[in-house]
């Protein structure tokens, strides 16, 4: 029962456990306290945008403007942060309400504007990105020290950014995910005229699923921040990308209704270790794009390739 | 909305389609705001500046006739900013170790149809939607230049005829808005006259019927991107020209605006409606608010907003679906 719910996860838990097998072949190093904070370091800020995009993904849309919510928090983080311990929770705060705030315009538009998804969070994408650029016109800005050592640090052989991502997961997304909220979003994600006649108030879901991504985003930039203790209005560029390639890769469905947060989490290590697995190997860091784009293009390729079998290409047309 | 382009309706309905569909809304606008400017500035209303302004309207607005077929078919492309730099980088090394000028551009536009035949086929095969799957092409084409580049911007030598169809002069007239006018002539035609310009539509609209019809949409598809990657390497290969240098990233203002324009421009963002005279004031439009934004002295985090509230407000206005749950 519980392995059937997460099949889709074997893939990128395959993956991810060969590439640790292969890493550790090359360095063998990796395997020791510092070898294991830095793995997870490496994968949580990219674990935590996955979890934002799989929770708009779930009710068949996709949020481009991840990226800028990353990029944005990262901005406010390390403008805005004084040394005194109240200043560091009251910048969190704002800087959680800054991505709930940008979800929440995401899923007005798109549950009250009726406008795609797509259209919507590739237009905002580029408004937060704006915000970002005029708090943070220059890289630069810092976190206290402690800041980041809490969030990056470790406990012996247990790195803090493990707890904080299984603390986000079980503490935060799982209870809503669980409770008729979490229904709804599967729901109205497999099917929102069904959703709407069983009684679910479709807009407001989707509203709640985009808050909950724009939540979950600040939770990455806030990581983030933590990981380079300065800030850079165009630093969360990629995660747009590659938080689509984690949860497509990690078995959900972009169309909706379909995924949980382990596949896209298992994911996002191996996307953002694969790449300093193949520093390790020798290729020239020039080629990350490359495999960021190749990663991306042969997941998409890979979950669609039902398409090449179907014998009536009607079927295929009206999926 | 295929009606207005097959037969010939009365002129009532054509009229009331012009004005759905956004395409005399954009020309009232294109039209206000060009008093406005030449009300605040009389020196807006100059030759120099008029010239200067269709110059930089040619790039937006020869890109832009790309991305309105493929937006017409329902679809979007995203890899116009590294497939335009990788393109212009790798015509102008070309020319640079001494490749002829035709050999040189020759191989920009094959890059061009290569990028639109592998979109293409994400999207006509695989059934993927463009927005992923372009934006992954891009990200492939970015780590290609870096990768052909070494990561340094490169040092190039443009062919006469570059500089020439970009800021050369033909009797008084710069030469690169004619090259537009040429386009934007051809396309039109192509859209309201030929075949291949209604399936566009067709696909847009209804693409189970119109497979059911006998067409391949695959083929619809394959010339809808491979047009927008041609467009966007001549957008190049102009640009590159117009600033007498290739460098990395040339491409990046080169995403947004020209949806911006063809959303503008009143073509349904949807597929299906609209056309590429819409398009054409939507590009005078976008090239009048950057340098309006320019003037009031608004930089590139402003205009990224400003850009990005506009499509919504216009998306909000012509393109809302239908409720769901209807």
């Amino acid at each position: 029962m519980i392995l059937r719910r997460y099949k889709t996860s074997l893939l990128a838990i395959v993956g991810l456990v060969l590439l640790l097998g292969y890493y550790w072949y090359q360095q063998p190093l990796i395997v020791s306290p510092f070898g294991f904070r830095l793995l997870a370091n490496q994968g949580t800020t990219l674990a935590l945008a996955a979890l934002a995009q799989l929770t708009v993904v779930l009710t068949g849309g996709v949020d481009l403007s991840v990226g800028a919510i990353v990029s944005l928090s990262n901005a406010i983080a390390a403008t805005y942060m004084g040394d005194s311990p109240w200043s560091v929770f009251g910048v969190v705060l704002l800087t959680l309400g800054a991505g709930a705030g940008a979800g929440l315009v995401n899923g007005l538009l798109v549950a009250y504007g009726r406008i795609q998804p797509i259209i919507v969070t590739l237009a905002t994408l580029y408004v937060y990105s704006g915000f970002a650029l005029l708090i943070r016109p220059q890289p630069g800005g810092s976190v206290p020290g402690y800041y980041a050592s809490t969030l990056t640090g470790a406990w012996g052989w247990l790195p803090y950014s493990l707890i904080v991502l299984l603390v986000i997961t079980l503490a935060f997304r799982m209870p809503i995910m669980r409770s008729r909220l979490g229904t709804a979003i599967y729901a109205v994600g497999d099917n929102p005229g069904g959703a709407h006649m069983s009684g679910i108030n479709v807009p407001r879901t989707l509203v709640s699923a985009y808050v909950i991504g724009g939540v979950l985003a600040a939770c990455a930039g806030l990581f983030l921040t933590a990981q380079t203790t300065s800030g850079d209005a165009t630093v969360g560029t990629s995660y747009t990308l590659n938080s689509v390639a984690a949860v497509v890769f990690g078995g959900a469905i972009l169309g909706g209704g379909r995924g949980v947060a382990l596949g896209p989490i298992v994911a996002a290590f191996f996307i953002s270790i694969i790449i300093s697995v193949l520093f390790a190997a020798g290729v020239s860091s020039f080629y990350q794009s490359v495999f960021q784009g190749a990663i991306l293009i042969l997941v998409l390729m890979f979950g669609n390739a039902w398409t090449l079998r179907a014998r009536n290409r009607l079927t295929v047309l009206r999926s | 909305m295929t009606s207005t382009t097959a037969g010939s309706p009365s002129l009532a309905s054509r009229l009331s389609a012009f004005t759905k569909h956004g395409v005399a809304v954009s020309y009232v606008l294109l039209v206000v705001l060009i008093v406005v400017a030449v009300i605040l500035n009389p020196a807006f209303a100059s030759w120099a500046n008029v010239k200067a302004q269709l110059q930089i309207a040619t790039f937006i607005g020869i890109i832009a006739i790309g991305q309105t077929l493929v937006i017409l078919t329902g679809q979007i492309d995203l890899s116009v900013p590294w497939n335009l730099t990788f393109s212009s980088i790798l015509m102008a090394t070309l020319y640079g170790q001494g490749y002829g000028f035709g050999v040189a551009i020759g191989a920009a536009l094959l890059v061009g149809i290569s990028v639109g035949l592998i979109n293409a086929i994400g999207v006509a095969v695989f059934r993927l939607h463009s927005l992923v799957w372009t934006l992954g092409m891009n990200a492939l084409l970015e780590g290609a230049t870096m990768v052909y580049t070494n990561g340094q911007p490169p040092d190039s030598t443009i062919p006469s005829v570059v500089r020439f169809l970009a800021v050369g002069h033909l009797g008084g007239m710069p030469v690169s808005p004619l090259v537009w006018a040429f386009l934007s002539l051809v396309t039109i035609l192509v859209l309201a006259r030929s075949r291949f310009g209604r399936f566009l539509y067709a696909t847009g609209n209804n693409e189970p019927a119109l497979f059911l019809s006998g067409v391949d949409t695959r083929l619809v598809y394959v010339g809808a991107f491979v047009a927008s990657g041609l467009c966007a390497v001549i957008g190049g290969i102009l640009l590159t020209g117009y600033a007498s240098q290739t460098y990395l990233g040339m491409g990046n203002d080169y995403l947004l605006v020209p949806i911006a324009a063809v959303i503008i421009g009143g073509t349904n963002i949807m597929g299906g409606a609209g056309g590429y005279v819409g398009t054409i004031a939507g590009t005078l439009i976008v090239v009048l608010l950057q340098s309006i934004l320019s003037i009031a002295q608004i930089g590139q985090a402003g205009k990224n907003i400003v850009f990005g509230v506009i499509i919504i407000a216009l998306v909000l206005l012509y393109a809302r679906e239908a409720r769901p749950t209807d």
